[in-house]
């Protein structure tokens, strides 16, 4: 399954580029309103604006924190489910080199065909009850 | 009954489909998960394509192993779903760089 992966430079030092990604105003300022605090284990939000099939809200959990090199927490909200974003920073003398990564699609794969088999007028009592209980499974 | 019908009417061809949408397999390996036969296998890869859900390789002249694809329009949302996902961080990494030299002025 594929995994998003972006490398960006800043021309500006590793503590500034944390500090955005780590305070809630600053991230909320850049990303999306969300009350963010950089502690392992902390539960938080971003909220955004809802759509048809999305309430607007991404529910995330921070997984790992290394204060000025790495930040990661899960992202789940409209067709996502568990999925996980790390931001890796580098030090290069006054600037930062950003290492994103976007991963853990797998289960919408799951999501989508199942919907799409719905939505096709496939349904039958053995598809709901047996493919649930296959996906569950794995 | 409809060729489609028919062909996600059988559990293990359901199975089947669900197992290729993850990832394409050829029959040998297919036969070796289900532990079934590749004459049995093969018969019901023939009814998933002849309900256009799957597609197989041409034949090899070289007898190389046939790969099976899902063909499966929601494997082409979940790709479309993610390509958006990639370019709203795209835009938004380089957000945050107009973000942090709006800081530095200050």
């Amino acid at each position: 399954m594929r995994t998003i992966k972006l490398t960006v430079e800043y021309d500006f030092p590793v503590e500034e580029v944390w500090y955005a990604l780590t305070d809630k105003e600053a991230l909320s300022e850049w990303l999306m309103p969300c009350n963010i605090e950089p502690v392992k284990g902390h539960k938080f939000q971003f909220k955004t604006k809802p759509y048809p099939g999305f309430n607007g809200i991404i529910d995330c959990e921070v997984l790992e924190v290394v204060e000025h090199e790495k930040l990661s927490f899960s992202w789940s909200g409209g067709s996502l489910k568990d999925t996980r974003v790390t931001f890796i920073l580098k030090r290069i003398e006054n600037k930062t080199v950003l290492n994103f990564e976007h991963s853990g699609f797998e289960g919408i794969v799951n999501t989508m065909i199942i919907r799409r088999i719905l939505a096709n007028g496939w349904k039958s009592k053995i598809l709901t009850v047996y493919l649930p209980k296959y996906l569950a499974k794995k | 009954m409809s060729d489609v019908f028919k062909a996600i009417a059988d559990p293990t061809r359901r199975k089947i489909l669900l197992m290729l949408a993850e990832e394409p397999n050829n029959i040998g390996e297919i036969s070796d998960w289900f532990e079934m036969s590749r004459p049995a296998v093969a018969k019901h890869l023939k009814i998933l394509q002849n309900a256009s859900l799957i597609t197989i390789d041409a034949d090899d002249a070289d007898g190389r192993q046939r790969n099976c694809y899902a063909q499966l329009e929601a494997l082409k949302e979940v790709d479309e779903y993610i390509t958006e996902l990639e370019a709203y961080w795209k835009s938004k990494l380089k957000g945050l760089n107009s973000y942090l030299a709006k800081k530095s002025k200050k």
